[in-house]
Parts: C-alpha cells; structure tokens; sequence
C-alpha cells in the first residue's frame, strides 16, 4: 500500500448557514509505503491523528486530499459500492474489545456475520467449520462458538475480533489501538498471535499505538506522528537505536526502561506544554512550540521530508542540516 | 420452541398471561360458538323484565345484566371481539410503523432524518383526538378504519423514541465493525438495531395496549368508533357503566377487570419475553431455580446433621 499526500481535515462550522470558519488539519500531507506482509507501526500522543489516518485507509472517512494505492487501485472517492466489496481484502481491528461484539450475537454469528455479508462461503455446515477453523487459529476453542460475548474476558473478545476480521481473508489489517484496553500479559499474547498470523498467511498490517515497546516489537518500520505530520519514519530498530528527530528522542526518553540502573543514569527529555490545537497548527515546524532545539528557522520555515541515508526520512532543520 | 418452554419453566408468570391472552383472542374468534345467548340479527336479546340484574345472583345471567336487559357474559365475550382484536391489530400495525420510521430515521441520518422528524413533530403538534375524528371522518365507520385511525398517529409519534434508541445503537462499537465489514445500512438495521432495541419495543407495545381500548371507547362516545349497537368493552364502561356508576357498578367493574387483566397479562408477557431474549439476563434473576438450590441446600443441611450427630453422641 502506497499513500501520497494524505490529507484529512475535518471542517469546522458556525452558526446556522454552517459557514466554515476553519477546519481541523487532523491529518497533513502524510506520505508512506508498507510492503506486502510486513508491519508499519504508527506512533505518537493522543490527537496525533494516528486513528484518523487509520480510518482514511479504510475509506471510512472522505479524505480531502492525497492518494491511496492499494494493489494498483486507487482508493481515493472509490464509489460505496465497490469500497464494500474491497472490505474482503481490507479489514481493522478495533481498540475497545468490549463494544465491538454484539452482545446478542453468539460467537459463531460475530465470527460469521463477515461471511454472510459478502457470501464467501455458503451452506450453514461450511460456515460452521471455517468458524471453527477461525477460533482454532485465533487460540480459542470451537465450543466457545455458542456462548455470548458476555461470557468472556477482554483479552479473548479482542481475539474474537480478530477472528471475524480474519473470517474474510484479508490481506491487510489496520490494528487501531489493539492491544491499549488489555492488560500486559494479555497485551502480549495478542501481539504474538498477530505476529504468528503475518508469518503464517502473510498479511500486512498497520500497526496503531502509543506503546513504543509494543510497536517495536511487532513493527518493521515506524513512522512517528506528530500534529497530523509524520515526523520520523525508518526501520524500527533505526528509529529505537538512533533517534534523530528530538520529538523521537523525547518519546523514546519518556517511555520507562525495565532496568533501574539504565533508567536512572539516562538524561530524560522534558516536553513542556500540551500539542497545539490543530485547527492552528504553528508556522514553520509543526514542533517548534515545544522542541528544546527551536530557533528562528524552525518558527518561520517548514522543513522538509529528507532521508538522512540508511532509509531513514526525518524532517528537522536541525537533522538535515539544510 | 426453546422459547416457549423456557418460557413456562423459567417465566411462569409469562407464561400464565401467554394462556391469559390466548384464551381472550379464543373468546373473541369462537365468541357465536361460546356465548350462554348469541346474537340474533346483529344483536343480543333484550328484555325488560331481566334489566339489571346483579352478577352472581342469577344463573342463567352468571354475569348479571345491563340496563337493556342484555347478558352481560355474551355482551363481554362479544366485546373481546371488539375490543380485543382493535387492540392487538392496532398495537401490532402501530409497533412495525414506529420500527420502519423510527430505525430507517436513525441509520440514514442526515437530510432524511431531519425532514421526517419535522414531520413527525408535526403531526405531533395536531391534537390526538383531532386527528382521530379527523381520519374518521374521512374513511368512515369500521373495524379496519378504527385500527388504521388509532394506529397512525401513535406510530408516528412513537417513532421518535424508537428513533432514540436506534442512533444510540447505531453509533455502537459492533454496529461500526458491521460497517467495517461491509454490511449496508439495511444489514446493519435488521441484525444489529432492531434487536437491540426489541426490550425497549415489547415494553412500550405492552403498555399500549390499554389504552387502546379506551381510545376505541372514547370514539364511540362521539360517534366515530365502531357502529352503534356493536358489544365493546370500552362503549360499555363510558356509555351505561358511566351513567349507571352508583345503580349497577358491575357495569364498569367487569369490564374494566378485563381491560385490567388484557394489560396485565401484556405487560407481564412483554417482559417476560424480553428477559428471555436477552442472554445477559438468560431466564433472569429469579429463574436461577430457587427450587434447585432449595434441594442442594437441603441436601448439605442433611449430610451435616449426619456428620454433626455422632459428634453430639460422643
């Protein structure tokens, strides 16, 4: 999947005609590639527009400017019609395990109701067994098939969750924030089966979340997100080992080490204040009100998406250096 | 089938005014069949000289009489004829139009559902009884005509709380996954929103019921309802049963009794339905067998006194 450009910008209106008096740039001119099977996980705080760039993948949201390509087809104004058919290969994974299932369905109808949507399978006993197969492979048992959602903890809805997206074959999956409701033990094992999934049937995801130690642990590349700009993208380990970006370096500083000893002899990075509103977003670098490197370029210019070699693109006056 | 046996296991009670409103759509199907004195030429004998008759007092009258000398058995069993199938017609076609308006309103949203509120709110706006006399007027006396009369407007203005529920389902996790999984508005609405908010519908449709019979009887105290002479249980309550409150008051007892008992057994049916169809609720509460737990307790309260006597002996 190749996205160029993407912008979101939700209006704002007043008043009784809706006269437009600004719009939310939730999402700016972003612009990446994920490979087929492999993972791309977006970082970066809350009101980054990490969960708006995952909805625009899926066409849930009209997006204002930018392109999509998925497999050669261009998903920007794809008409509703044939977007609903491209559900099959495109699926997501929601963060909230507790309001995705319908509590009067069984699991069996959850895991099914994909398949009965778009007809993939016919006749109730090979329903019965791909639904089966599905709880089999998310790690649950097929028995579980008649019980409610009530009936179960949160780490195994969200597995149910990830059977019915799993239900239609898809190749790619946007996981919005899966594992942020569980807790870490479940966390774990839910990261794990995804991973066994990728390597398994080869599907790619995009992998959203603002647990670093998380999203380095499943992704192959990371793009860091900050005010609806992608600050910093390369390899993960790159991205961990040699952050460039000072916003990079902050997150990565704020997040605890296991290890006391490390933590403490460590410098920590402070970020003071709160992100700006993004309906007025500040000139030059979107960073610049809180960045501890700031000077008067950064205020009046907007820097540039550059790779600085290794395929790691940074956009920092202070990186490039140009 | 499941349903219906856990219906009488584990909601006797429902189950008890399943066969309540049974029985009062029997009566009202075979009423030529059951009634002690039938009708003769549209309508029940009528003899002075057996005129208000209390009930229990006579019994080739079990029920006594009224003013005019009619039995008031036959005049009941006749009424539920009336009265019972208006209600359940009127109930039934006013539920599915809050349903259809209300549901269609929520999940299209937008334009649509802004002009069908205002609509909505429109005939609101026009009195009930108004809007009654005026459809009256226009379609004419009748049985069919009385339930599309009554059944309108309350489906209209019901629509709006169905309406309520139905956004609230729709912006839900799971009715967003549907979506996501490509359902259409219409998938989502019959598999997600309907049945969710079925509690909310059974309910108010339960309760509805009385108040039908006596929308039906008001309109036959202006000449609307259906035509004159016809038994209704609600004619009788606000025609002899009014003027007669203090001279004969079975007049308006037994017929109120039995408005009772058909809301009654409604509402205890509704809500008995609604609990089994919930399976967070299962059966509810009560059902948790209090006769299965009462043996087990038993049992334990058994084999600890076995195990307490030789101690005591000792």
């Amino acid at each position: 999947m190749l996205v160029n450009d993407l912008k979101m910008h939700f209006p704002v209106t007043k008043g009784l005609l809706r006269r437009q008096i600004g719009s939310v740039k939730a999402v700016d001119g972003v612009s990446f590639a994920v490979k087929r099977g492999k993972t791309l996980g977006i970082v970066g705080e809350s009101g980054s527009g990490k969960s708006t760039i995952g909805n625009c993948l899926l066409s849930r949201l009209p997006i204002t400017g930018g392109d999509i390509m998925f497999e050669g087809v261009n998903m920007r104004n794809i008409p509703a019609g044939s977007m609903r058919k491209m559900r099959k290969t495109l699926q997501m994974i929601t963060q909230d395990p507790f309001a995705s299932l319908d509590p009067r369905f069984t699991i069996r109808k959850c895991i099914s109701e994909g398949i009965e949507i778009h007809n993939t399978i016919s006749g109730k006993q090979a329903i019965d067994e791909k639904v089966s197969e599905m709880l089999n492979t998310v790690g649950l048992r097929p028995e579980f098939a008649d019980r409610f959602p009530h009936e179960f903890s949160g780490g195994q809805r969200q597995r149910i969750s990830i059977a019915r997206a799993l239900a239609l074959q898809p190749s790619f999956i946007v996981c919005d924030e899966v594992v942020s409701a569980l807790d870490v033990s479940i966390q774990a094992q839910i990261v794990s089966l995804l991973m066994k999934l990728q390597q398994e049937i080869g599907l790619t995801y995009v992998f959203i979340g603002h647990d670093l130690s998380v999203v380095r642990f499943i992704s192959h590349e990371v793009a860091v997100m900050y005010l609806g700009k992608i600050m910093e993208i390369t390899s993960s380990d790159e991205l961990y080992d040699h952050p460039l970006h000072p916003y990079t370096q902050a997150l990565i500083s704020a997040a605890p080490i296991p290890n006391p000893d490390v933590d403490r002899a460590r410098e920590r990075i402070l970020l003071k204040g709160e992100i700006p509103s993004p309906m007025n977003p500040p000139k030059g670098c979107n960073f610049c009100t809180r960045c501890p490197h700031a000077d008067n370029r950064c205020r009046e210019e907007e820097p540039v998406f550059a790779d600085v070699g290794n395929h790691h693109f940074v956009a920092c006056h202070k990186v490039t250096g140009r | 089938m499941t349903l219906l046996k856990d219906l009488f296991q584990k909601k006797t009670l429902g189950g008890i005014c399943l066969v309540i409103l049974i029985i009062f759509l029997l009566l009202a199907i075979f009423a030529d069949v059951i009634v002690p004195t039938p009708m003769v030429d549209g309508s029940l004998s009528k003899s002075v000289k057996d005129s208000l008759i209390a009930p229990f007092t006579n019994w080739s009258h079990p029920l006594g009489t009224d003013r005019l000398g009619q039995d008031l058995l036959s005049y009941m069993i006749y009424g539920a004829r009336t009265s019972v199938i208006l209600c359940v017609c009127c109930t039934i076609l006013s539920t599915i139009m809050q349903l259809v308006i209300g549901v269609l309103s929520a999940v299209f949203g937008g334009w649509f559902d802004l002009i069908v509120q205002r609509v909505v709110d429109a005939v609101g706006c026009i009195p009930m009884m108004l809007l009654l006399l005026l459809m009256m007027s226009m379609m004419g006396n009748g049985i069919p005509q009385l339930i599309i009369a009554l059944a309108v407007p309350s489906g209209i203005a019901g629509s709006r709380m169905v309406r309520s529920a139905a956004i609230s389902v729709k912006d839900s996790g799971y009715c967003n996954n549907s979506d996501l999984l490509g359902g259409t508005a219409i998938w989502k609405s019959v598999k997600h929103v309907v049945p969710n908010i079925m509690p909310l519908i059974i309910i108010n449709a339960a309760g509805s019921l009385g108040s039908v019979v006596m929308m039906e009887a008001s309109m036959n105290f202006l000449g609307y309802g259906v035509s004159a002479g016809t038994p209704s249980w609600g004619a009788l309550i606000t025609g002899q049963g009014r003027e007669m409150l203090f001279k004969a008051p079975w007049l308006c007892i037994v017929p109120g009794l039995a408005i009772t008992i058909l809301t009654f057994s409604a509402c205890m049916f509704g809500d008995a339905i609604r609990d089994l169809l919930d399976p967070r609720l299962k059966g509810g509460v009560g059902s948790y067998n209090t006769k299965k737990l009462d043996k087990i307790l038993r049992k334990l309260d058994a084999s600890s006194a076995k195990k307490n006597k030789p101690n005591a002996a000792a």
